[in-house]
């Protein structure tokens, strides 16, 4: 549902909760806490047994205020009104360093009572004995924004459509959600152990898990595009044991197993059919994202069912009554690495990595089933299954040396090598069923013939033979499908290293990249094709050896057998590359530090037409501190990339540059202001079709090997400005104001298709807009140990439709956000 | 206005900066400070003096420096990590609380507390200050290549990042809250993490070296890998890793950055471009040689003026896919 240009205002409609929250809230500002006793002991702590320990709270509660585009909002934003956890934080440290249990415990978290990004911290460690470390990190994604897999439908009326969907327009053909919503949540957790982190053998345990649960919206191509509802459910578990030998002097040698498993097990189904969208008998279909009544899709004649006028869906149309996908997918990938480091030779340094994974992935209860219809092949039901085994076998080996030739000048060189391969096959079985339209359930066909595969009938199936068309594929499909992918890359990074003073240094060397990517596939399968037609059809594409022959034929007018030999198809790309690799550091006096690296690359090939063969990138980086209250920060970043290859004509260019400043002219006051301008670039030549009539027109190229389409040079620019400041005083003894600003605005455009008649729906998205995120605040110290926190923070998003870029038809996707955080602190 | 070719700009660029420091360093350098190790401007490996007798003890330090340089300057020390290694039996003087970093102090207490007596942090070189910490701290994966990491390589030490003495952080003892501290430097980043569809990094969800290790690394850009040696997205973004029946062969080959910009954007879902189909078109085009290696052409009937602009409403599976050589489903 979208729910643009209406306020949520929770100023006025706040709940009980917020309101008992910001009461309780008003009341601790105001209690006069015996805290004053404690002044002392805010900063040091409070010492207890052999502990001392510091702890703070920060609790309080969120009022928002919103308007516009509340998607939008929640897709950026996302933070909703409610009380709030925003920071609990304690820290104990043995006062002997002798503490029986742990010396050092360090727990922090946030977020938590409904912001989208909750974080929990803990350490605890003892001196000589062990540490553990615990990350627990839990974020929500909403994702409503109408753009990527939007169709961009017309308002183009259908007729005979139902209400919202026929004359005068068709309001409802609108997408009011983005089709890919979803609003899932994930959660990641590192937790590791270190045992005798001094001794000369150390253990290390660690366990990993990455969550990802939550419902979302996909779709399907099955003659039209389906509306599916996703139901995203992945898991991640790791687990590492690792040995660390320090037996040699100044050399650590690492042993490491891992074991990581994954499971995915993310499901698929169709609870979409549109009451609205009915055929003659009542059943309801769901006839998919693609609503666009002048290009005829989901069909012509789309609500042209018996009887005229009617309204009914048209039978002959593509949809879906039901669909379902599900499959469990489990990829374990053992990994052994072994590590060293190095001093022993005093002049050289030296590091290396060795690691070998080996994992096994399958997909089992692999089982998809549609019924529905495509009308281009008069397809009705279909199964499809089989299960899916593969490896992922990756073998890495990383060394690096430092060799101190003399005093001042070193030899450096680190070397890469990554060769990983992907063998994956999917045997599959198919059984499909065809019948001439959405009314009539498939025909089921009965043979005497041996099959090399049994399908069972559809529940509401009918013996008889079925209503084949010239493009409906086999009855059954039996198929191996294998590929390969592959990759082999050595990187070489050489470079000689001087220090011409310890106020300057500078280094320069050669980077040598060479990556043979190979590909391969093979597919074999078995198709049986039953009458009728059952000699004029071929299986699908790229499996279409031609018709089932005459001769395969079982029986008179029985089933054809067609069975395809291995399919084989390899390419191999070898790709070489060479940079020269310049660095420069500098300070020139105590308080300016300046550097400066480039690296210039070419290289021979591309694996993709967007890979430049050259490439320069230039850094610099400069801090100055002009006065002790002074610092001033600047940077450049250049990178550029072309490949002059006259089919492809691709420049890019990413430049940055940046300024800013940290100033505290006296102790009360502070501010950080700063500025950075970007400019993203990239033209590329591309072949494409379009509105197909006038094509290529006047000024406009046809494409040399594409008989039809448009040539032309595809530009992208995104201009950005960023400004932000940070403005803290406080004027009075206890008292904190802050105010500051992240304001970015964008300017950019990219190609139009077809320039001759434009595409009205053709979207720029954000290309033009302004995103703005001014805050302040107030912070009051009223004892020692309380502290009141008033905070505003306002988001604005705002798309620009007259910057001369055509907008899509949702645009603007703006919104406005006001937030108040009350909270208190209390510290100890 | 004529755009300036990539390959024009970049050596009148090049040997002006490299001019502009040399010349800074001749203005400016004056005479530069003799190295605290003894040689001028070693860099190697600090080895650390073994003869007891030039060592005091932190209890001697601490006569000067219990409210010196600043107030509660040892009791500080006291409170810090570092103060365990006073509490160390087994090994020597060398090893032992201020020494274990400043080096033998006798010399600077015979002398008064003349700081040319001792090693002090402030005017020394990247590599030396760097060297007395990698003494102790490069045993691990972590650390081990920081000798040749790009923060060194740029003059860029330990002290730059963690302030022993002054920490603002107690954990690790960083001198400012991440990413504040990154973005001092790396400025470029910090507006690119300001854009609206951004990791979310200055919400405090993810670190910069969640994926990244500043300490340096073989891969390109100091990134970190998987467990299983994978590229570092994989971590979070577990089902896009595979291995697929039908790759999506660049996310492999060129990884995500081929069409995302991971630290942000202001294109949907950090794309390279705002509209998805003009991504895509970028590969999948005709070009002179559409028989040849490389993505397959969109079809001659995908009209961009319909439903087709929108690619990923049927190739949903566009990270790759088990089931169907399109990735029309996963």
């Amino acid at each position: 549902m979208r729910l643009t240009m209406k306020i949520r205002n929770y100023w006025l409609h706040s709940s009980k909760a917020a309101m008992c929250l910001l009461l309780t809230a008003v009341l601790l500002l105001l209690s006069p806490l015996a805290a004053r006793a404690q002044q002392e002991e805010e900063q040091k702590g409070v010492d207890q047994g052999n502990y001392n320990i510091k702890q703070s709270i920060e609790f309080g509660g969120r009022f928002t205020n919103l308007s516009g585009d509340f998607q939008a909002y929640d897709t950026f934003v996302n933070l909703q009104q409610g009380p709030r956890l925003l920071g609990f934080t304690t820290e104990m440290r043995s006062l002997d360093h002798h503490a029986t249990f742990f010396d050092r415990l360090y727990f922090n978290n946030f977020g938590y009572g409904g912001d989208p990004n909750m974080v929990s911290r803990l350490r605890v460690s003892k001196n000589k004995w062990y540490g553990v470390d615990a990350l627990f990190r839990k974020d929500e994604n909403f994702w409503n924004y109408s753009l990527q897999a939007n169709p961009l439908n017309p308002t183009t009326p259908f007729t005979n459509g139902p209400a919202g969907y026929g004359p005068p327009a068709c309001t409802s053909c609108v997408l009011g959600v983005s089709p890919h919503l979803f609003n899932t949540r994930r959660k990641l957790g590192d937790y590791s152990l270190l045992v005798l982190p001094d001794s000369k053998i150390r253990f290390r345990l660690g366990y990993s898990r990455n969550t990802v649960e939550g419902p979302g919206l996909s779709s399907i191509h099955e003659g039209t595009e389906q509306i599916l509802l996703e139901n995203y459910k992945t898991t991640v578990n790791t687990y590492r044991l690792g040995v660390d030998f320090r037996l040699l002097p100044r050399t650590n040698i690492s042993y490491d197993q891992i074991w990581n498993y994954y499971k995915g097990d993310t499901g698929i189904t169709d609870p979409f059919p549109n009451p609205l969208f009915h055929l003659s008998n009542g059943t309801p279909v769901d006839l998919g994202w693609s609503l666009n009544a002048g290009a005829s899709q989901p069909c012509g004649n789309t609500f042209g069912g018996a009887p005229p006028g009617s309204g009914n869906v048209n039978p002959l149309c593509s949809a879906a009554f039901n669909y379902s996908n599900q499959r469990r997918t489990r990829t374990n990938t053992p990994t052994e690495q072994l590590t060293m480091q190095s001093n022993y030779w005093k002049d050289l340094d030296l590091s290396g990595r060795v690691g070998y994974s080996g994992g096994d992935t399958n997909v089992s209860g692999y089982n998809e089933i549609l019924n529905g219809r495509t009308s281009r092949s008069n397809l009705r039901n279909d199964s499809f299954t089989g299960p899916v085994l593969g490896r992922r076998v990756a073998a890495t080996a990383d060394f690096g040396a430092t060799w101190h030739i003399v005093g001042n000048l070193s030899f450096l060189d680190s070397f890469h090598f990554a060769n990983w391969h992907n063998p994956v096959q999917f045997l599959s079985s198919e059984c499909t069923f065809f019948s001439p339209n959405l009314l009539t359930p498939a025909n089921v066909f009965s043979t005497t013939a041996t099959l090399p595969l049994a399908c069972a009938a559809p529940s509401d199936g009918l013996a008889g033979t079925p209503m084949h068309s010239a493009s409906s594929g086999p009855d059954i499909s039996i198929l191996s499908v294998s590929h390969f992918l592959k990759q082999d890359e050595k990187t070489n990074l050489a470079e000689i290293e001087y220090q011409f003073t310890p106020r300057l240094g500078g280094r320069l060397g050669h980077r040598y990249r060479s990556r043979t990517i190979a590909d391969a596939s093979l597919a074999s399968g078995i198709f049986v094709f039953f009458p009728n037609l059952q000699n004029g059809r071929t299986p699908p594409a790229p499996y279409n050896t031609g018709t089932c022959p005459v001769a395969n034929n079982v029986g008179a007018n029985g089933p054809c057998l067609l069975t395809m030999a291995g399919l084989a198809d390899s390419a191999e790309t070898q790709i070489h590359e060479n940079a020269a690799v310049v660095g420069v550091w500098a300070r020139p006096v105590d308080n300016l530090r300046v550097s400066f690296d480039a690296e210039i690359a070419k290289a021979d090939n591309t694996f993709t037409r967007i890979t430049p063969t050259e490439t320069k990138e230039f850094r610099l980086r400069a801090k100055y501190k002009a006065a002790s209250w002074v610092s001033l920060n600047g940077s450049v970043y250049v990178w550029l990339g072309r490949n002059p290859e006259t089919t492809i004509n691709n420049e890019q260019h990413n430049r940055a540059y940046g300024i800013s400043a940290i100033l505290q002219p006296m102790e009360k006051l502070g501010i950080e202001i700063g500025y950075d301008y970007n400019d993203v670039f990239s033209q590329i030549l591309i072949c494409y079709i379009s509105v197909a009539a006038g094509q290529p027109g006047p000024g406009i190229q046809a494409c040399p090997n594409g008989p039809g389409l448009t040539q032309q040079l595809s530009t992208y620019t995104n201009k950005s400005h960023y400004g932000f400041f940070d403005f803290t005083a406080m004027p009075f003894r206890h008292f904190t104001a802050r105010l500051g600003a992240n304001l970015t605005g964008t300017a950019g455009s990219q190609l139009r298709l077809d320039p001759q008649a434009l595409i009205p729906n053709q979207v720029t998205g954000p290309l033009n807009s302004k995103w703005l995120h001014p805050f302040g605040g107030l912070e009051y110290q009223f004892t020692k140990n309380w502290t009141g926190k008033a905070y505003w923070d306002y988001y604005g998003y705002h798309e620009d439709p007259t910057a001369g870029a055509v907008q899509d038809i949702f645009a603007p996707r703006n919104f406005r956000g006001n937030l108040v955080t009350l909270s208190v602190r209390y510290a100890f | 206005m004529k755009r300036l070719a990539p390959l024009e700009l970049t050596f009148p660029f090049l040997l002006g900066l490299i001019l502009f420091f040399l010349a800074a360093v001749h203005t400016f350098g004056g005479q530069p400070p003799r190295s605290q190790s003894g040689k001028k401007n070693d860099q190697k490996s600090y080895s650390r003096p073994t003869d007891p007798s030039q060592y005091v003890g932190a209890e001697t330090c601490k006569t000067c420096h219990e409210d010196m340089p600043t107030k509660g300057f040892y009791k500080n020390y006291e409170d810090s990590p570092h103060y365990e290694t006073t509490l160390d039996t087994r090994k020597g003087p060398e090893w032992h609380g201020c020494e274990a970093c400043h080096g033998p102090g006798k010399a600077h207490v015979e002398g008064g507390g003349d700081k040319t007596k001792i090693f002090t942090f402030k005017n020394a070189s990247a590599a030396e200050i760097s060297a007395r910490c990698l003494d102790c701290h490069q045993y691990g994966e972590e650390h081990s290549n920081f000798a040749r990491s790009a923060h060194l390589q740029n003059g860029v030490s330990c002290t730059d990042c963690h302030d022993p003495h002054h920490a603002k952080e107690s954990q690790f003892l960083m001198k400012e809250k991440a990413p504040q501290l990154c973005y001092g430097c790396h400025q470029e980043v910090k507006q690119q993490f300001n854009r609206t569809f951004h990791h979310r990094v200055n919400e405090g969800l993810v670190q910069c070296n969640d994926c990244h290790n500043p300490h340096g690394g073989f891969l390109t850009r100091s990134a970190r890998a998987t467990s299983s040696q994978d590229i570092v997205c994989f971590k979070c973004h577990a089902d896009k890793a595979g291995p697929f029946v039908y790759e999506h062969k660049s996310v492999k080959i060129e990884g995500c950055a081929a069409c995302h910009t991971p630290h942000g954007s202001s294109n949907a879902r950090l794309l390279k471009r705002a509209q998805v189909n003009l991504l895509c078109l970028e590969c999948h085009a005709f070009s002179a040689d559409p028989t040849g290696p490389g993505a397959p052409p969109t079809p001659s009937f995908h009209n961009q003026a319909q439903k087709y602009q929108a690619c990923t409403l049927c190739h949903t599976a566009i990270h790759g896919s088990n089931t169907d050589q399109f990735m029309f489903k996963p």
